[in-house]
């Protein structure tokens, strides 16, 4: 299986969804501008999710900088079925930062996990 | 997930609370996920070369069929250009009829896809009859097969009526539409505002027309509480989640062409209880279906149909604290598979997934995924000799 050519895409991918997802916050900020709580909290998760998927991938091409063209059956299926996994991801964090508006609320969310996987 | 694969289940309850950034991004990844995220990597992505076939092939939904274009890569280029021309013309027609922008642009977002995500709780109900009819017409363009608006392009009109596919996809959206209005007309319509009007033949084929297309295309927009109707029409609504839209279309489902192979397969069947020398070929159009692919569409098939009675045994064995019941369990399970969205009961039209656990929403989840990818390239992850080398 040729590992480093299905991270390298799945790297663009995520480089690819990231500006997406900044492009959607900078469209938003510009066009419908809420300044509110809300609005702004809104916009820091979509950026926060941006900065984020691009992070992922550089960690993501760094690990396939060096892959060859070789693309088989079995890589073309492990990198769409991953994409998909990894696209839905990304896509889903604005959401789930959006719970987390407070540093306070996300300590609280990690103390309860840890709890909860102990017992 | 549901976005992405365009499912439009949604376990929020208040959409309105959402800012409009998040409610951009939501129906943005309707859009993004509609075509399909790696096809447009086939199209831009100069480095993928012959690789770029296996994973168009991969992704597109429906039986693999030949490209319009010599080469995959021009092809996807082509159904993006498609997508993006149609894209423009929705959002252009949705604000002729009043429409504000941003409503606009999500609300084509959510058609094209066959997403059915939109900005307002009362889902496309909330909007003029006007604005709903131009949602239909798209939504039964995104159901089709995106390859025949190439044909268009090349004034090749009569290859785009003659597809026994599209032909058979617009047979099933007429009969059903007739079943659906014959069964609405003189009863009240409750809208998804909550708003009761009377069952005038306008409204039924109106209302009527919009639920069909909406549940067939995957879209799962909703005007009207079809909750609270008799069991025929509910019934049609649930068979044509089955079927679903085109191949190469973004809708989701089994897919009319296999339908269609289906049922000549069966037909053939039938004739060799009482002619059992007889060899015919089974043809769609003037193609004929190889065994190969013969065997493809009876075990697909029958994979989705084993997929979705686990799904609904699962949902009922997580949910029978939360007093979960069988047809709220088989909707859940069918819409999210063929990536509808809405469903029955307790999944209705006016209601949400957010009172599922968390193990259900995961359950869902994969089920999503599973029908997004037509379910083998995710199944093969879990086949130990995929890992193996060859």
């Amino acid at each position: 299986m040729n590992y480093r050519f299905v991270l390298k895409h799945l790297g663009l991918l995520m480089g690819v969804l990231g500006a997406s997802v900044l492009m959607i916050s900078a469209v938003d900020w510009y066009c419908w501008p809420d300044r509110t709580v809300g609005g702004l909290a809104g916009i820091k998760a979509l950026v926060a999710t941006g900065l984020l998927g691009w992070l992922v991938a550089v960690v993501l091409l760094a690990f396939g900088r060096r892959a060859d063209d070789y693309l088989g059956r079995r890589e073309a299926l492990l990198l769409v079925s991953i994409s998909w996994v990894l696209g839905a991801a990304l896509s889903g964090l604005p959401y789930f930062y959006g719970l987390f508006r407070s540093p306070k609320q996300c300590i609280r969310f990690v103390i309860s996990m840890h709890a909860t996987l102990r017992r | 997930m549901s976005g992405l694969t365009t499912t439009g289940a949604t376990v929020l309850s208040d959409i309105h609370v959402l800012p409009k950034s998040l409610l951009l991004w939501r129906a943005m990844t309707h859009w993004l996920g509609g075509l399909g995220i790696v096809v447009l990597f086939v199209a831009v992505l100069p480095t993928l070369g012959v690789g770029g076939k296996r994973l168009f092939n991969v992704e597109a939904p429906g039986p693999s069929q030949p490209g319009v274009k010599p080469r995959i890569r021009e092809t996807a280029r082509m159904l993006w250009y498609i997508y993006c021309g149609m894209t423009l013309l929705q959002m252009l027609a949705l604000m002729a009829t009043g429409m504000d922008l941003f409503d606009a642009i999500c609300h084509t977002f959510a058609t094209l896809a066959t997403g059915g995500f939109s900005t307002k709780n009362a889902s496309a109900g909330a909007y003029t009859p006007a604005a709903q009819i131009v949602m239909i017409v798209f939504m039964v363009l995104a159901g089709a097969n995106f390859g025949l608006y190439y044909h268009i392009l090349q004034r090749q009109f009569k290859r785009f009526w003659r597809d026994p596919e599209f032909q058979l996809y617009l047979g099933i959206l007429a009969v059903a539409s007739l079943i659906v209005i014959g069964s609405l007309v003189g009863h009240n319509l409750v809208l998804t505002d909550g708003t009761v009007i009377e069952g005038s033949i306008a409204n039924a084929t109106l209302h009527g027309v919009f639920q069909v297309v909406s549940i067939q295309t995957t879209t799962g927009f909703g005007t009207v509480d079809s909750n609270l109707w008799s069991f025929l029409p509910k019934m049609t609504l649930l068979i044509l989640m089955f079927i679903g839209g085109c191949a190469g279309s973004t809708g989701g489902g089994i897919k009319v062409v296999r339908i269609l192979v289906g049922f000549k397969i069966f037909k053939a069947e039938l004739e060799r209880v009482f002619r059992p020398n007889v060899v015919r070929s089974i043809k769609v159009g003037k193609s004929v279906i190889d065994p190969q692919m013969r065997q493809a569409v009876i075990v697909y098939i029958l994979t989705i149909m084993l997929i979705f009675a686990v799904g609904t045994i699962t949902l009922v064995l997580l949910e029978q604290g939360n007093g979960i019941d069988i047809i709220t369990a088989v909707t859940a399970s069918a819409a999210t598979l063929h990536n509808v969205g809405p469903g029955f009961s307790r999944v209705g039209a006016i209601e949400n997934y957010g009172w599922f656990s968390s193990p259900s929403l995961v359950v869902m989840s994969l089920l999503m995924a599973l029908g997004r990818l037509e379910v083998y390239a995710l199944l093969v992850l879990f086949v130990p000799r995929f890992w193996r080398k060859p």
